[in-house]
């Protein structure tokens, strides 16, 4: 099994608009670490998206009922990548993220930590953009 | 006490409401995921209105609970059960 850590990152907006912003997938082109990265649906639930790291494709969950926003990343041509599990639970009046992190295979200490760092720094612009910006 | 359970479903959530008469009722979080060939259970643990600080960083109950739950599911063969869209079917 792959070593893990849960980020969680309160939001201070009511579950079912967070749930709502986040049942968009074109939304994350708005708030990512490049804004107004364009979306280019590609069927289904995927999408071509340039990212820090180049060209992926990102695959999203169907829409549900419980806060499940489970996404994949993975090169052009391939069929599929990792999970990245992704909820929002509510929180009084607030929204919580929460995103698990697996160290995958090769991964050194160091890099998990900068991985976990990133991760942190984009759960917090999304924050920061639903507070203030959104929707 | 009556405990009522998240509808069955794919994406692992297993949230539990608990009501306890003349109190409010209350929800937590809970979520397995995949983690290659094994899974991980997410608990979330909040702090609620007049819950000391002291209590809410005592955990030790949940975890032996849940110390409890991997012990019986680890001991167990694996009874082919199945993952399927719309829960859990034996196979």
């Amino acid at each position: 099994m792959l070593h893990s850590v849960v980020v969680v990152v309160s939001i201070a907006r009511p579950f079912a608009e967070v749930h709502k912003f986040c049942a968009d997938p074109v939304n994350f082109g708005r708030w990512n670490l490049m804004p107004d990265t364009p979306m280019e649906p590609l069927g289904g639930n995927e999408y071509l998206v340039d990212l820090p790291q180049g060209r992926r494709v990102m695959r999203f969950m169907p829409v549900n009922n419980f806060g499940v926003h489970d996404y994949q990343v993975y090169q052009p041509g391939e069929s599929e990548g990792p999970t990245r599990p992704l909820r929002l639970v509510r929180n009084e009046a607030g929204t919580d993220i929460q995103m698990t992190w697996f160290r995958q295979p090769g991964v050194s200490d160091e890099q998990f930590q900068s991985e976990l760092e990133w991760l942190r720094s984009d759960l917090l612009r999304l924050k920061t953009f639903l507070e203030t910006q959104a929707p | 006490m009556i405990l009522r359970f998240s509808p069955r479903n794919s994406s692992g959530i297993l949230d539990h409401q608990v009501f306890l008469e003349g109190k409010a009722s209350l929800t937590t979080p809970m979520r397995l995921i995949e983690n290659d060939e094994g899974c991980e259970i997410i608990y979330t643990q909040l702090q609620r209105p007049g819950m000391t600080e002291e209590a809410f960083t005592e955990v030790e109950w949940v975890t032996s609970d849940f110390e409890a739950l991997r012990s019986m599911l680890e001991s167990r063969p694996s009874n082919g059960v199945v993952f399927g869209d719309e829960g859990y079917e034996t196979a």
